[in-house]
């Protein structure tokens, strides 16, 4: 096989840039989960999110020709599915599992729903996706210039956003009142703090990102929207989530390397002589889920503490016994 | 407002929303829950009292079989049309495999020579098509198509309970998936017919001679696609070669628009695709990067005029119109499979393609293997395994 072809000089920086592009739908919905997680809410509806928000943005662009509406409308497709899982979980206390569960399956089969019914046997027409924004300067950086400074306005806004929540959880009262309603609701209710509204608000916080996280599939990549377009990238966001123990920045490293890897393994398929290969696909398939449990195995056994939130979907009842 | 209440109307919602739903995808074309056809799942469900709190995930109750009622009974003119009730694992509006199937069976519809019932982004797992299906052998149907390659175990389970209901399922196994039965038909989906043809417009293409290909899974119908194309374009291109992809996925656009770019970089400038969503994201990349691809089943043209060199159409009418005359003739046949020397498949130019050009050379080869293909004179093999 041609390994020059996926490690040689000038394939490293397309690489990176396929991890990243690869990455970041993931990482955001990931990242704001972790938020979610961090305050007590186990928000399996991710998928759900992410897929609500892509249809939006699909229809906001479609409609307005604008991307920016499109990502706008992605971060409130992705909220509205939050709107209904606070109201569930935090609101209502029922099981959260469930919830998250129904509410993917809402997603999943509304947008169907819509697509058809709103534009029947006649696709709608695709739009181009959203153009790179090169960093004066700093984008014409020999090699890493083209990775970090010449991406899609999404890219740059991910990582915006993804340290804004690291941030707001270590370092403001509002991520002390989210850490105390996922340690310790009863406390931080005894603190004065309102468990309920800082759940919810990690909620919504999660489905802004999580949508955002599909519009950049629609809007950033595709330019056209197809049944469940996002593929289970919910999913893998949520493994992400305790492969990063719960940590916003190991969080979004454990995205990019499983960008990195798909990336990877894409490339080493297509050097390595396809279906003639002795090597199954499968097996290609499955390395960015292999590489990431190795590393989530490596990380928990060499972690001192459990990080994971003690409350963590246990639905907190005002005044009702802890276990 | 009691929060009971509220809960029970939101399970509602859900239910509706998600009808027919099951969670994940697996094989063959975009699955998933929801009905879509279906305003008329939508209504009757709509008074039923709200089941209980968390039923919310549990969709299954709906039955989505009951989807166009008003097609069975009311013309009693219509004794001599076949009733047919096909199940669609994806949107009907997805410009390729579904629409390809929805378009079958709405030409012969418009024919009058059948009654037709659509499921489309019908459930994709045995447990729920399984479902979906025995309500229409129920309701007396009589030929239930199932159009995945998924479907073929529900209903090799199935139909034994109903030996009066005719099955078919998109198989293309000519009988080697174990799948078998007096009232089981396999349809066969030659897609390897039109490859060949495209891979030879491929060869007279490409300039690096190297072909992008990807597929969702490793099976027979896309080994013979791919093998098929490469082969035509060696017709014209002695020393093209070939990189694959498989994502894994029926669904992931997003990923295979990657796997066309990892191609892309490693030299390839002509690609093909065997899944819906696959094409898409193929002929996207190839669209941002100026490359030339090709439309899977369906006239793909659209999605990039500049770009697409010709789709590749699959006329299952032709297929379905085959089974519906042997059923009114009671002569039902175990496997269909209708060549593009029947019609069953075209080779559709794009008129705007102007991304490449095709040399005179291939056009000419072009011409003249199309006409054997449907003339019958010339057969394209289907190569399913690397052994041949």
């Amino acid at each position: 096989m041609n390994w020059g072809a996926v490690f040689g000089a000038a394939a490293i920086i397309p690489l990176l840039n396929a991890s990243i592009r690869l990455a970041v739908p993931t990482g955001l919905a990931a990242v704001g989960e972790s938020l979610c997680q961090r305050a007590g809410v186990l928000n399996l509806s991710l998928e759900g999110m992410m897929l609500s928000g892509a249809y939006a943005a699909f229809l906001a662009t479609h409609y307005s020709g604008e991307p920016w509406l499109g990502v706008a409308a992605g971060i409130g497709g992705g909220m509205f599915i939050g709107v209904l899982m606070a109201l569930f979980s935090v609101v209502l206390k029922t099981e959260q599992v469930i919830n998250g569960i129904a509410l993917v399956l809402l997603a999943s089969g509304l947008t169907s729903f819509l697509h058809v019914r709103l534009f029947g046997v006649t696709a709608p027409e695709r739009f181009d996706p959203m153009q790179k924004l090169e960093i004066p300067l700093l984008g014409a950086i020999p090699g890493v210039g083209s990775v970090l400074f010449d991406q899609s306005p999404l890219v740059y806004l991910a990582v915006v956003l993804i340290v804004v929540v690291w941030w707001t959880l270590h370092r403001t009262r509002f991520g002390l009142a989210v850490r105390a309603a996922g340690d310790r609701p009863g406390a931080a209710d005894a603190a004065g703090i309102s468990v309920d509204r800082v759940r919810s608000a990690a909620i919504l916080a999660s489905g802004a990102m999580a949508g955002l996280g599909g519009a950049v599939l629609v809007v950033g990549q595709l330019g056209l929207f197809a049944q469940n377009v996002t593929a289970g990238r919910g999913w893998v966001a949520i493994a992400l989530v305790i492969f990063g123990r719960w940590s916003p920045p190991r969080v979004a490293a454990g995205a990019f390397l499983f960008g990195f890897t798909d990336a990877l393994q894409l490339r080493i398929q297509s050097a390595s002589g396809g279906i003639e290969s002795d090597v199954p696909f499968e097996f290609f398939q499955a390395l960015p889920y292999l590489v990431t449990i190795v590393v989530v195995v490596v990380a928990t056994a060499r972690a001192r503490d459990d990080a994971q939130p003690e409350s963590l979907g246990v639905p907190y009842i005002k005044g009702a016994r802890s276990a | 407002m009691t929060k009971r209440s509220v809960v029970a109307l939101l399970a509602v919602f859900v239910l509706l929303a998600s009808a027919c739903g099951d969670d994940e995808p697996a094989e063959e074309t975009a699955p998933e829950p929801a009905p879509t056809t279906a305003a008329a799942v939508e209504e009757p469900a709509a008074e039923e009292p709200a089941a209980e709190e968390p039923a919310a995930e549990e969709p299954a109750a709906e039955e989505p079989a009951a989807e166009e009622p008003a097609a069975e009974e009311p013309e009693p003119a219509a004794v001599d049309k076949v009733s047919v009730a096909i199940l669609l694992p994806c949107a009907l509006n997805d410009l390729s495999w579904c629409q390809a199937a929805y378009e079958g069976v709405k030409l012969l519809e418009s024919e009058g020579l059948i009654d037709l019932q659509v499921v489309d982004d019908a459930p994709f797992d045995a447990q729920g098509a399984t479902r979906v299906m025995s309500g229409f052998a129920e309701e007396g149907v009589q030929l239930v198509i199932g159009h995945s390659f998924d479907y073929g175990a529900p209903i090799h389970e199935m139909a034994t309970d109903y030996p009066d209901i005719k099955f078919a399922w998109q198989g293309s196994c000519g009988g080697f998936c174990g799948v078998e039965g007096p009232n089981i038909a396999d349809y066969f989906m030659p897609m390897h017919e039109p490859a060949y043809l495209s891979g030879i417009l491929a060869g007279g293409i490409t300039e690096s001679g190297v072909i992008g290909a990807n597929s969702g899974y490793d099976i027979p119908v896309c080994r013979a696609t791919v093998e098929a194309f490469l082969m035509g374009a060696q017709e014209v291109r002695p020393d093209a070669t070939r990189l694959d992809a498989f994502l894994g996925s029926w669904i992931d656009a997003a990923l295979a628009k990657e796997a066309t770019a990892a191609q892309a970089e490693q030299g390839a400038d002509v690609f093909v695709a065997c899944g819906n969503a696959g094409s898409f994201g193929m002929i996207q990349e190839t669209r941002e990067r100026g490359l030339s691809s090709f439309g899977y089943v369906y006239d793909e043209s659209s999605l990039a005029p500049d770009n697409v060199v010709a789709s590749m159409a699959w006329q299952i009418g032709e297929t379905y119109r085959q089974m519906v005359n042997d059923i009114a003739a009671d002569d039902f046949q175990p496997f269909y499979d209708v060549l593009m020397s029947d019609g069953g498949f075209e080779v559709q130019m794009n008129p705007d393609y102007s991304a490449g050009t095709v040399s005179a050379e291939a056009m000419d080869l072009f011409e003249t293997r199309l006409q054997e293909v449907i003339d019958g004179t010339f057969e394209v093999p289907f190569i399913a395994s690397a052994e041949g």
